[in-house]
């Protein structure tokens, strides 16, 4: 330790003048326009660290190499101070003098202003931020100029390898890191991105180290192990974090810490879901999954929108970020649950698709994106046909009536903030309805459902026949979806009163309310006539389930006094009785965020319940038999 | 071998730069208290021999010692026995004498400071001047003041007059043999100032091509070249020329207008005397060779074959 203390002493006294010049930058904050205590503090500190990070890369580029090329390191090297100790001294010093430099710039701004230094730590932490940014601007700055300068300052081949190695290194770092920019994950990028810059660092040190270690003044070797030692390293970050990368990417549904369900198969037991996965920060994993099987298909982390399933439950379709430029075109990939493979259709679609619509036989696809409405071949991928949006509008839902007729209803007017469950605002909206023949690229209006009183929120059957429109004033309507013409009123308990419902499979609507703390269910047929009403006792908000059999409904029941707690119940349509499931259970037909199409009576996702903990549990009616599903416990 | 009876030694030392081999297999001893000078032109070696002697460079091949310790593995340690004055003086620019002798009190135990103020002194090198600001020959002598500041059992000297005047040539010379009277210190140095490491050294390696061509005592090996000059004629019983230096290993024989000018490596009384005899040689005389001389007729003057490497560390070429 002598030697490097004597190094580091002898570094330090070589280039005080560095304090001087730090001790003329501290007063430039005092100078900066506004003079407010708070910009004067920012100032200075940003200040200090550039100043650090600056002496740093200065420093560190002319201290071995430039000592090296100049023949001056042989004073060290003939003195009994070890190798480690020459190089570690003269890092150290820099280190200090880098540190000490911003502390002196920080100090008469820290005394002038001591309360609002006081009072921007306790609240916003700034001497922590004003330390770590300070650390990892001198470690960076200092790794990388000392680095270079002994590259190019040797004058040897091997400056042309590390060119070649950066390029290649390059390369494989930025193949590593993309999946995760796609991701749209900043924490998560943020520390990562640290911890390479860090890890970086130290691998240019070593490598610094191994040059002054293992060639000491002979530059010819010393440049050879520099190198090796330097990119065995940063290949072998970029190794870890393509295998880091490969991990975060690669989340099980088991690693889910809490399930969102995105849709399920309308047959069959597949389900879509997402959450935050334990180890993953901020990333979303986002995951088929077979209930049945427990086997699981991935959708990349740049997954986003919509999601639809094939109508046989097969497989599915939804749409990605595969360029990190906001404006580039999203690809549609559609997983196919039998084999686990995925296939990409290439589109133009700049922007995220808010609804995909598969044709009933899964040849053809739609999309609706900001800008058009887009139709596909599935077995080619080519684009069919595409529409135009106006901007106006909002586009609410698409349906294939036949192969080459897609019906689009859109809203109209909204103000442009409005969401289809939110419209602010007083006012009179319209639901057009639009066919579009895909062979032809021809729109035509085939109808319009005008004077919706402030349009809360509506409801379709999966085959595009018949649509619930619930308006403002606890109107609640039953319309024909082909004609717009009104069938029936389905009640007068609107959406703020509890009123909730849909469709059976068999194309029935059915409205759930609640009045003055009484939950009813109401089923209709097709053309709107009530058929029976079916009484639930005390109930706070009452939602639609599935169907675990035909005739039968699960409900999520909130009691009055206790909203967001709800019980599972079963209703059986044909004897009307009600049985309740168990408490703290949300069917997740009532809670999925893409519905359509519907899952069918006796399918998985019917029996499926989310918990207020975010696991899911599949409950079978019949039996009450209660199973984990996700997460595994 | 004992730890102290060959304070430097060089077994089987190869140096190579990529494809290009500056020195190889070269194997030398230097006993205590000797004075070792490592003759050879630039390019021939020399340098870089000093580098893996100092442990500063580490040897393709073979091993460099000093006090038969490993001088690459074991340099931190060896150092402290070692003075090192460089060819080219390397001390920080902005470091006064003063300072360097601060800094170097730090490392090594027997530092006497005392000593190192009385020889700038006696240099007339001013103490608080920075190091760049020094002549070449004041930062020759500060170096060797420093070198000599921890009293080291072994002194090595990479061409420490380059580039000197006489005066200063004079006084490091003074100096040198100062210390040696005083403490019998070991030196190690390489210099193309042969003259003046004449009287000094007591052992001589030549290196030529990265090869050790002679490594001997200096007066051994003065004692048996000489210079030897003579007439030679055909007379009636002498009808061929040729033969007349068999006797001797002839270095370098040259034929001149007025006769035969020769050196020869394995000079003797008796056999000179044969010589004279011989029918047909006339005027026939011995002269002792300086080390300069003698380093001229082994044809160590020769260019070196070899181009300096570049990015050979420090200044190959200038050996």
């Amino acid at each position: 330790m002598r030697g490097f203390f004597a190094v580091v002493r002898r570094e330090i006294a070589e280039r005080r003048n560095v304090f001087a010049a730090a001790a003329v930058c501290s007063v430039l904050p005092f100078f900066v326009p506004g003079g407010r205590q708070e910009i004067r503090l920012y100032a200075a500190a940003i200040s200090a660290v550039l100043f650090a990070a600056a002496i740093s890369l200065l420093l560190g580029a002319s201290t071995i190499g430039r000592d090296l090329s100049e023949g001056r390191l042989g004073f060290y090297f003939t003195r009994p101070i070890g190798s480690g100790a020459i190089w570690a001294g003269k890092l150290a010093a820099i280190w200090l003098q880098a540190v000490l430099a911003a502390v002196i710039m920080l100090v008469p701004v820290g005394v002038f202003d001591f309360s609002a230094w006081w009072r921007e730590t306790r609240s916003g932490g700034l001497v922590a931020d004003v330390a770590i940014a300070l650390a990892f601007a001198v470690l960076v700055s200092l790794a990388v100029g000392n680095v270079v300068s002994l590259a190019f300052r040797a004058r040897s081949a091997w400056v042309a390898g590390d060119l070649v190695c950066l390029a290649l290194w390059g390369l494989a770092m930025w193949f590593a890191a993309r999946p995760l920019l796609l991701a749209d994950t900043p924490v998560l990028t943020l520390r990562l991105g640290l911890a390479t810059l860090a890890a970086c660092s130290v691998a240019l040190l070593a490598a610094g180290g191994a040059q002054v270690a293992f060639g000491r003044v002979d530059a010819v070797r010393g440049g050879r192990a520099r190198f090796v030692v330097l990119w065995v390293l940063l290949f072998a970050i970029a190794g870890l974090t393509f295998g880091y990368m490969r991990w975060l990417l690669s989340p099980a549904p088991q690693d889910l810490r809490e399930i969102r369900i995105e849709a399920a198969a309308p047959r069959g037991s597949w389900i879509a879901i997402e959450g935050y996965a334990r180890g993953r920060v901020d990333l979303r994993a986002s995951l088929f999954y077979d209930v049945a099987s427990g086997r699981y298909v991935r959708a990349r982390a740049g997954r986003e929108g919509a999601i639809a399933f094939f109508g046989d439950g097969t497989a599915a379709a939804w749409t990605e970020r595969s360029h990190l430029d906001e404006r580039a075109p999203r690809d549609i990939w559609i997983g196919r649950f039998t084999d686990g493979g995925a296939r990409r259709l290439r589109t133009p679609m700049t922007t995220t698709a808010s609804n995909i619509t598969m044709s009933p036989d899964g040849s053809r696809l739609a999309v609706i994106e900001e800008h058009a409405i887009s139709v596909f071949d599935v077995p080619s991928g080519r684009l069919l046909a595409s529409a135009a949006k106006d901007p106006a509008r909002h586009y609410l839902r698409l349906v294939f009536l036949t192969e080459q007729t897609l019906r689009i209803y859109r809203m109209d007017p909204l103000p442009p903030s409005a969401t289809v469950d939110e419209a602010p605002g007083p006012g009179l909206a319209s639901i057009g309805i639009v066919d579009f023949q895909i062979d032809a690229r021809k729109l035509k209006e085939t109808a319009t459902i005008e004077n919706l009183r402030r349009t809360f929120s509506l409801a379709f059957n999966d085959l595009g026949e018949r649509l619930i429109v619930w308006e403002k004033g606890g109107q609640v309507s039953l319309f024909d979806a082909s004609t717009g013409r009104r069938l029936a009123a389905l009640g007068s308990g609107g959406w703020d009163a509890g009123s909730r419902g849909g469709f059976l499979s068999d194309g029935r609507p059915i409205v759930a309310e609640s009045t003055s703390g009484n939950g009813r269910v109401h089923l209709f047929s097709k053309q709107g006539r009530e058929e029976r009403v079916f009484d639930l006792g005390r109930a706070g908000v009452v939602r639609m389930g599935g169907e675990p059999a035909q005739g039968q409904i699960t409900l999520a029941i909130e009691p009055v006094k206790e909203l967001g707690a709800s019980e599972a119940f079963l209703l059986d349509l044909n004897s009307g009785a009600v049985r309740k499931l168990g408490a703290h259970l949300f069917p997740i037909v009532a809670h999925m965020r893409w519905r359509i199409p519907q899952p069918e009576p006796g399918s998985e996702a019917t029996r499926l319940f989310a918990r207020a903990d975010g696991s899911v549990v599949r409950l079978d009616p019949r039996t009450g038999e209660l199973k984990a599903i996700l997460p595994k416990r | 071998m004992r730890d102290d009876a060959f304070p430097a030694a060089l077994q089987g030392v190869t140096v190579r730069y990529g494809r290009v081999t500056v020195c190889e297999g070269v194997t030398l001893s230097v006993p205590r208290a000797e004075v070792y000078a490592l003759l050879g032109r630039n390019g021939a070696g020399k340098s870089s021999l000093l580098r893996c002697l100092l442990g500063s460079q580490k040897p393709d091949a073979g091993r460099a010692l000093l006090f038969g310790r490993d001088a690459w593995k074991e340099r931190t340690d060896l150092m402290a026995r070692v003075g090192v004055v460089p060819e080219e003086p390397d001390a920080p620019p902005a470091m006064t004498a003063r300072q360097i002798s601060d800094f170097c009190r730090r490392l090594y135990p027997r530092w006497d400071e005392k000593a190192v103020a009385e020889r700038f002194a006696r240099f007339a090198v001013p103490s608080d001047t920075p190091f760049a600001r020094l002549s070449k020959g004041q930062k020759g002598e500060v170096m060797l003041a420093v070198a000599l500041g921890h009293s080291p059992d072994l002194l090595v000297l990479d061409d420490p007059t380059l580039g000197l005047d006489v005066v200063a040539r004079r006084a490091l010379y003074e100096e040198l043999i100062g210390e040696l009277a005083d403490r019998g210190t070991t030196v190690f140095v390489t210099t193309h100032d042969l003259a003046g490491i004449e009287g000094i050294a007591t052992r001589v390696g030549i290196v030529k091509n990265g090869r050790l061509i002679l490594d001997e005592e200096t007066e051994t090996l003065k004692s048996r070249f000489r210079r030897i000059r003579y007439g030679n004629r055909m007379t009636e019983t002498r009808t061929a020329y040729g033969t007349e230096l068999d006797a001797f290993e002839a270095v370098r024989v040259k034929v001149r207008g007025w006769g035969v000018d020769a050196v020869v490596s394995n000079f003797d009384e008796a056999s000179f005397e044969h010589f004279r005899a011989i029918d047909g040689i006339s005027d026939a005389e011995a002269t002792a060779m300086s080390l300069e001389e003698i380093f001229m007729a082994l044809g160590a003057d020769a260019e070196a074959v070899r181009p300096a490497p570049d990015g050979a560390g420090q200044t190959e070429g200038a050996s």
